[in-house]
């Protein structure tokens, strides 16, 4: 039975060589195809962008009354981004992270099944998120609102922060859980002053995805906030957010100076995007390091 | 007490000391505010979902259920509305989008595990990663400006020499099409698949992998005998994620799968999926019927995603161990 | 503390500033002080088409701009095809009166829908509301449609390296878009074009995926001239053959004036149907279309002031343009409609803004119209500019006319 063992695995055999490392061709293959379209795009949104990221009154200016004008810049998009992404993350992560400590703690029938309808939540196309928000809250309330695209966003980021608070909760090293209770601490207390601390970096990496996935996201937003060619701080007003002004602008082709700003504004959402999905992996590498939680 | 601190019975004895009245109060009513929290989430959400079909029932009524899904007709001016072509094009898309996402994923997947020198897994690892962090309507407008310009010659290529057998790899080849979608769909499922497939094959027990090596089998060997049998589950769960994103993504399909309502009859014919025709059509929806039938389509979607997820969970429970969903 | 905390006490600190400026910020627009209205005398805007018929109506009174300011914005949805005009307009109004007009182009279905749920304070459509349109709307009232400006649809295509622009015949056209002519080289196009030499490239043909007004007026004309489309788009059936959306036989569809441009653009043989203006700004050749009178007309400020300048409008301001019977006239022209309710105090929070929404049409229809010859749409005759007054007369608040 040995000699089958290794008769079935004979290194000299040259055949399983020639495969093994076409094994290794391959994978670099797949790996070189997958990685050609990351560079394309950056490369193509940096060559077509960089003109207008140039200035610093790019991220200072509004874009001109007359869209066809060059210079001016997508304040008013960079401003309604963060404002309806901060207000989205500020409703969501206390449902989140409460969702997920009901989840852990509790559990039950009713945890189960406000858990199952936030997976599917997750698998939900964010277009039939906005068209809810749409019917309930922009319809009645007569207007399109930078409110209603906030929430909107929010709904949009509660699976992805819900799950990872979740996973993270569950991972709770064991000695830190029963030395919270050996101390007789109170379940709320334990969660409160314990377990959300010990796993606070690992809550904090799944914010920032839940915000990376909340800032690039367009669908949502076409119904909710409609779009702004000025500058409002008001979330009653609709509001425009970068990728609104780069959906409605990059194509436009009327006006070369609209197309141009769309670019530059494409550029930074990436950068925006990558800067805080780089944030959330550099704390999730802290956190292995420090071999905390993990 | 002598028990260790994991033992329930020490759990039982600390419970018993008398700290219960201490605990009951925070306790029940933190208890009660998550309880809240929860059950208002599930009826906003639940109210969303149900709701949706609520508006949706009287094109259902009008066509039938049945008569709905395989309608193949959807003209808003006579008031017809059909699914099917939609269901198709989400489909196919879908399914294309996979063919092309797996292999890829599963060997990025062996080869930041397994294959690759230990020092340069990490950052390739986070390169194969940041394919997540573009957003979906700057991947729509790469697409629609530069792949599909590009790929255009390739389909005509394709179209006039197999296509002349195989219908279905046919023309027209407008550019925008089934196929675009599915390119695009493929390089943002990649990230996703990968991601989750790595960590799968990562926790492929060491003994095994290394008994075959030791036993003089090539890393080939390794991957066939061992790391894809064991990680079949985790494998067809990070599917079944990307299948997920791959049907619910709308604004970078809608840019590039060319907005027809006929069914396509090649892959390099334009089409719609259920998602972005919803984008595509809603924001005018005012002939009779219409925003009724193109939230009837969001229904079917959300069925859908219910099944894909339920089937998510089933896997799930069947395979044990960490795997991190929800990317 | 460590880092993280500290990282997650600032983020916390940075977005509650972020919401406390939000909240200080609502209401406050950032529209500089102006005092009372300005009064700003102009003459009418005499038409600035070249040999333009029409009666030089000289009034003796000079037009008065109120400028009221409202709520400092107002907000408006709808065509793509007038686009480019309206924020043009948009740029000059807020220097002139200092309100934003926050204009966005989702196509005219959108623009229609919009107004119909109140969600904008104005739509804008270059086709007039159907009756079902405005009984959907009856809730909120009746509406007012104003003819705003006037621009022509031309056929463009992808084609290089020819002499002259190619001419088309109604029949040429209506059969490309229902795929029976499927080469460039079709024996109908080298028929109608004896001095090109056309290639065998394939035509692909682009359309609008969304409820546009521009397919409207395209399918509009195509009903008109053509029985073959009435019976295979329409079913035979004149309104379901014409409209903002219908039943397209082939092509790709791309959203809104934009997306078909740039479909054409990037794809060689194709051809879409699209507003004048992105033609020439996207330097993509169009057809010259054969009209009724059998010449060949290329679309141009006089064409469309040709087609467009007709000696009476209708009272109730709803006409079509296409298949002029001018004989120097385009014959793809048509008209966009700025829509609002006729009484504003049903839909709208107050009256100053009201005010501030008649106060911009009635300058769009006076001052605003001299910017639409740069970018070639036709400005609507003196004629048509004293109805159209009529009819911004008639929006009320209550009963009481807005207008002094």
């Amino acid at each position: 039975m040995a000699s089958e063992a290794v008769a079935a695995f004979a290194p000299t055999d040259g055949r399983r060589r020639v495969k093994a490392n076409l094994l290794v061709i391959c994978a670099a293959i797949a790996l070189i195809v997958a990685l050609i379209p990351l560079v394309a795009v950056f490369g193509y949104v940096f060559a077509n962008g960089i003109r207008s990221m140039l200035s610093l009154d790019f991220l200072l200016q509004d874009p001109p009354a007359d869209l066809s004008a060059t210079g001016g810049g997508v304040r008013n998009a960079l401003v309604g981004t963060l404002e309806m992404t901060g207000l989205a993350t500020l409703i969501a992560v206390p449902i989140a992270l409460g969702m997920a400590v009901f989840a852990v703690e509790v559990g039950g029938r009713l945890a189960q099944a406000a858990r199952f309808l936030i997976d599917v939540l997750a698998g939900l196309p964010s277009i039939v998120v906005g068209i809810f928000i749409y019917t309930s809250v922009v319809v009645t309330e007569g207007h399109f609102s930078g409110l209603a695209g906030s929430l909107a966003l929010a709904i949009v980021m509660l699976p992805v922060v819900t799950v990872s608070a979740e996973e993270i909760l569950r991972l709770t090293p064991r000695p830190i859980a029963e030395g919270a209770r050996a101390l007789g601490l109170a379940r709320w207390r334990a969660i409160m002053s314990v377990f959300v601390p010990v796993g606070l970096s690992g809550i904090i990496t799944g914010i920032l995805l839940g915000v990376s996935r909340a800032i690039g996201e367009t669908a949502p937003l076409i119904f909710t906030s409609l779009g702004n060619n000025f500058f409002t701080l008001d979330l009653n007003q609709p509001m425009q957010a970068l990728p609104l002004l780069i959906y409605r602008n990059a194509l436009n082709s009327a006006f070369d100076a609209a197309r141009d700003r769309a670019f530059g504004a494409a550029l930074l959402l990436i950068l925006i995007v990558l800067g805080f999905n780089l944030a959330g992996r550099w704390l999730t590498a802290r956190r292995r390091l420090a071999g905390s939680s993990r | 007490m002598t028990d260790s601190v994991g033992s329930p019975d020490a759990t039982e004895a600390v419970d018993r000391i008398g700290l219960r009245r201490r605990r009951w109060t925070g306790d029940l009513t933190f208890r009660g505010v998550l309880a809240a929290l929860a059950v208002g989430t599930t009826l906003v959400l639940g109210f969303m979902m149900v709701g949706s079909f609520v508006t949706a029932a009287p094109v259902y009524e009008k066509f039938g259920i049945i008569g709905f899904l395989t309608g193949t007709k959807w003209e808003p001016s006579f008031t017809i509305y059909g699914a099917w072509p939609f269901i198709y094009g989400t489909v196919l898309t879908s399914l294309l989008a996979l063919l092309i996402a797996v292999p890829i994923s599963v060997l990025i997947a062996l080869l930041l595990t397994d294959l690759a020198p230990a020092r340069l897994r990490g950052p390739l690892g986070v390169a194969v990663d940041l394919l997540a962090a573009v957003p979906s309507v700057v991947y729509g407008l790469w697409g629609l400006l530069v792949l599909v310009p590009v790929m255009r010659p390739l389909e005509q290529a394709v179209a006039g020499t197999l296509g002349k057998v195989v219908p279905f790899l046919g023309p027209p080849t407008p550019g925008p099409s089934y196929f675009a979608a599915a390119v695009i769909l493929a390089v943002m499922t990649v990230p996703i698949i990968s991601a989750v497939t790595r960590e799968v094959f990562a926790s492929t027990p060491r003994l095994q992998r290394e008994a075959v090596l030791a036993l003089g089998g090539t890393r080939w060997d390794v991957a066939r005998t061992v790391t894809i049998p064991i990680g079949k589950a985790g494998l067809l769960a990070a599917i079944v994620l990307g299948l997920g994103r791959a049907i619910g993504e709308t604004i970078a399909v809608t840019l590039v799968v060319g907005n027809s309502n006929n069914i396509g009859t090649s892959i390099f014919a334009p089409g719609f999926t259920l998602a972005s025709v919803i984008a595509n059509e809603f924001n005018e929806a005012t002939e009779t019927l219409h925003p009724e039938a193109l939230i009837a389509l969001g229904t079917v979607l959300l069925v859908i995603s219910v099944l894909v997820n339920a089937g998510a969970i089933t896997i799930r429970n069947r395979f044990t161990g960490g795997l991190r969903s929800g990317f | 503390m460590t880092h993280i905390a500290r990282a997650g006490r600032f983020g916390a600190i940075t977005l509650a500033a972020l919401m406390a400026v939000a909240a200080c910020g609502a209401g406050a627009t950032t529209a500089p002080a102006t005092t009372a209205p300005v009064a700003v005398t102009t003459p009418p805007a005499a038409s600035s088409t070249p040999g333009t018929s029409g009666t030089a109506a000289t009034s003796a009174a000079p037009v008065t701009y109120r400028c009221s300011k409202g709520d400092g914005q107002l907000n408006g949805a709808g065509s793509t095809f007038i686009n480019p005009l309206l924020t043009k307009m948009a740029g000059d109004y807020l220097a002139k009166c200092a309100v934003q007009i926050n204009y966005q182009s989702i196509g005219s279905g959108g623009g229609v829908k919009a107004w119909q749920q109140n969600t904008v304070d104005f739509g804008a459509s270059d086709a007039y509301l159907a009756d079902s349109e405005i009984s959907t709307a009856a809730a909120n009232g009746t509406p007012v449609e104003i003819p705003t400006t006037f621009g022509a649809v031309v056929v463009a295509y992808n084609l290089t390296g020819l002499s002259a622009a190619i001419k088309m015949t109604p029949d040429i056209i209506a059969n490309i878009f229902l795929g029976k002519i499927t080469t460039w080289n079709d024996p109908a196009l080298t028929a109608a074009n004896p001095g090109l030499s056309l290639p065998s490239t394939a035509i692909s043909v682009v359309h609008r995926s969304d409820g546009s007004g521009t397919t409207s007026i395209f399918t509009k004309y195509l009903t008109a001239v053509s029985p073959d489309w009435v019976t295979n788009v329409g079913g035979g059936d004149k309104t379901k053959s014409a409209g903002k959306t219908v039943a397209w036989p082939v092509g790709q569809g791309a959203s809104g004036n934009e997306g078909v441009t740039q479909g054409v653009k990037a794809t060689d043989g194709g051809v879409g149907y699209i507003d004048v203006a992105y033609a020439i700004q996207n330097k993509i050749p169009f057809a010259d279309v054969q009209n009724s009178s059998g010449n060949y007309i290329t679309a141009s400020l006089d064409s469309i002031a040709q087609a467009a300048n007709l000696p009476s409008y209708p009272p109730d301001l709803r006409f079509d343009l296409v298949n002029s019977a001018s004989p120097q006239g385009y014959p793809i022209a048509g008209t966009t409609w700025i829509i609002v309710y006729q009484d504003l105090s049903k839909v709208l929070k107050s009256q100053d803004r009201a005010n501030s929404l008649v106060d911009f049409i009635w300058w769009a229809i006076h001052a605003g119209q001299a910017d639409s010859a740069p970018l070639i749409y036709g400005a609507l005759p003196p004629n048509l500019v004293a109805q159209d007054e009529a009819a911004v007369r008639s929006i009320n608040w209550a009963g009481t006319p807005l207008l002094p």
